[in-house]
């Protein structure tokens, strides 16, 4: 343990050590070093770890585009000729300019609006202008050859219309990555039936990347904080259900719990929150119908480094997070759906989106705590996070029971490994 | 575009409608607000992004009046936020056409600001709606309000209804 004096009896823990060897004290410079940020960029956003880019049904033609985002860097999802969905960095290869500025659009050759170089539908450099000169002024050098020159591309990988990209082309596949017990999860939602993207919602938040996973991490928070949560038996930690995580790295961890609206007696003393008897006039918005072939009404998965999977009864959703520097952070939701749903679907998963989101029944607490863990964490960054319900250890505990925060220890466990923290 | 109309007296009371509605946003009077629909109404909160490209799910739909005094239950009773203020300035109110059944349609233009305990005041949203009004015995009243905000990337959470 590496301390420094601060001269009020306390030992702040100086940036670079950890409190423990295990994870289950977090020091808080993780949530605002500049430095560790950026160790994180490199590491973990453009290391071998993959991003989720889009779904492959955001761009159904050869030519069309969808701005995406790994760490702080744009990237273009694209379709080309052959139907493949690829992803390259929105960043031309003559002067670093962003190549395209929509969100969405359509084009090929992608050309550079500042000095015309074009690029085919994989990113490879077709031509630029005055390549010869004119009149034998100017032009290229005799050497200069198109090929050495292309918008960077990503290793990517489609799973079932879920595009997902990573830098580092020696990265293991997407499958290895998250590993089987998580594939399997994830392909509830990514079953092979055409997705449909429904609809998005972006929001800026105030903390640190990290602390949207640990809060989707937490079991803890979710049964206490959430009146819309547990007084619907949307999920309540006591629930019948299972906590699985991927054994190798501990990092991408999956809940899933069957809805029950009668909490047990002596869990219910503990949660305050708890409402058994609240009412809505519209109570439309959380009446699910059964739509999957097992009983899970609720999965929240999470995929290291930044990934959400949600199946919420009937509201299919994506939450991405994007660091914007140490402080903050945008969160995307992609609500989905299937490209069959009848219209009483579509509404009951429109409906069913007012729980999450930017103003969500359930989401608005998540939203207002992280900010004020930014707020409190910001100035005190020689504290630490005391992480130790359910124990110390980063795995699964016995019977998966989900009286832990063992999910939170099991990401920092990877985290440290990634960025070179080991005990 | 449907011609403008012309009748002073709806025009009045339209006014009217939005002057009362920002009013009481700024005042905070959740009570007040689900008093501005009738029964049968739709409200929505969406992206200009997801408008544009006919996506169904913004990050409010509502069906009913009682679904919007749910809200507003939740706000007082259920939900956990930090305290704010929040200031919504319209303008540009403008009857755009006759409804096919009644009432008419109207577009305006807004932005709403937000004021947090020991914070700067800043923009929240910026953008335009796209209402239905009808006459409750003699008060204009809201049945369809679709409120569709500029931003690509909201601040925080929004937990008060524009």
């Amino acid at each position: 343990m590496d301390t420094i004096e601060t001269g009020f009896g306390t030992k702040d823990i100086s940036v670079g050590t950890w409190p423990r060897d295990d994870t289950s004290r977090i020091p808080l410079w993780v949530y605002s070093d500049r430095d560790n940020y950026q160790r994180e960029l490199d590491r973990i956003f453009y290391g071998p770890h993959w991003h989720f880019i889009g779904i492959d049904t955001e761009v159904p033609n050869s030519g069309d585009y969808k701005r995406a985002t790994v760490g702080e860097r744009s990237v273009l999802m694209l379709r080309d000729e052959n139907g493949s969905v690829n992803v390259v960095l929105n960043s031309c290869a003559h002067k670093g300019t962003e190549v395209c500025q929509s969100k969405f659009g359509n084009q090929n050759p992608i050309i550079c609006p500042y000095h015309q170089w074009a690029y085919d539908l994989q990113g490879n450099l077709k031509s630029v202008p005055f390549r010869k000169g004119v009149k034998g002024l100017g032009g290229f050098p005799a050497d200069f050859d198109l090929a050495d020159h292309k918008l960077k591309p990503l290793k990517v990988a489609n799973v079932n219309g879920g595009i997902w990209a990573t830098f580092d082309h020696g990265a293991p596949s997407f499958e290895d990555y998250i590993g089987p017990v998580m594939l399997k999860y994830m392909k509830r939602v990514f079953n092979g039936k055409k997705l449909r993207v429904l609809g998005y919602e972006r929001q800026r938040l105030r903390g640190n990347w990290k602390m949207y996973m640990e809060n989707i991490k937490d079991p803890y928070h979710a049964t206490l904080l959430h009146v819309f949560l547990i007084s619907f038996g949307i999920y309540r930690i006591d629930q019948k259900g299972v906590y699985e995580q991927d054994e190798r790295t501990h990092a991408h961890t999956v809940f899933a719990s069957v809805r029950d609206t009668n909490p047990d007696p002596a869990a219910a003393q503990e949660m305050l929150s708890l409402k058994s008897n609240y009412e809505l006039l519209d109570p439309r918005m959380v009446i699910p119908v059964k739509e999957f072939p097992d009983d899970i009404s609720i999965m929240i998965q999470t995929l290291f480094p930044n990934l959400v999977v949600q199946q919420q009864t009937n509201s299919l959703q994506l939450r991405y997070v994007t660091p914007l520097g140490p402080d903050e952070f945008e969160l995307t939701w992609t609500y989905l759906g299937y490209q069959d749903d009848d219209e009483e679907m579509k509404l009951r998963r429109l409906r069913q989106a007012n729980l999450t989101g930017i103003c969500g029944y359930i989401s608005v607490d998540d939203s207002e705590v992280l900010e004020f863990s930014g707020a409190g964490t910001r100035p005190n960054r020689g504290g630490q996070a005391v992480v130790e319900f359910g124990g110390r250890d980063p795995s699964a505990p016995e019977g998966a029971h989900q009286f832990t925060e063992s999910a939170i220890r099991g990401f920092y466990h990877f985290y440290r490994q990634v960025m070179g923290y080991s005990a | 575009m449907a011609a403008v109309i012309d009748d002073a007296d709806v025009k009045q009371k339209v006014d009217d409608l939005y002057a009362r509605y920002a009013q009481s946003l700024c005042d905070g009077d959740l009570d007040a607000w689900p008093e501005f629909f009738v029964d049968d109404c739709l409200y929505k909160l969406t992206s200009r992004a997801n408008y544009e490209r006919n996506l169904a799910i913004g990050p409010i739909f509502s069906e009913t009046k009682g679904a919007l005094i749910d809200r507003t239950r939740a706000l007082k009773t259920a939900l956990v936020y930090a305290q704010r203020y929040v200031c919504y300035i319209v303008g540009s109110i403008r009857i755009v056409g006759r409804a096919p059944d009644k009432g008419w349609d109207t577009r305006s233009m807004f932005s709403a600001y937000q004021t947090f305990v020991d914070g700067d005041s800043k923009l929240m949203m910026c953008g335009r709606t796209f209402d239905r009004i009808v006459l409750d015995g003699n008060t204009a009243k809201f049945s369809r309000r679709v409120v569709v905000y500029d931003n690509e990337r909201v601040p925080s959470a929004v937990v008060y209804p524009l």
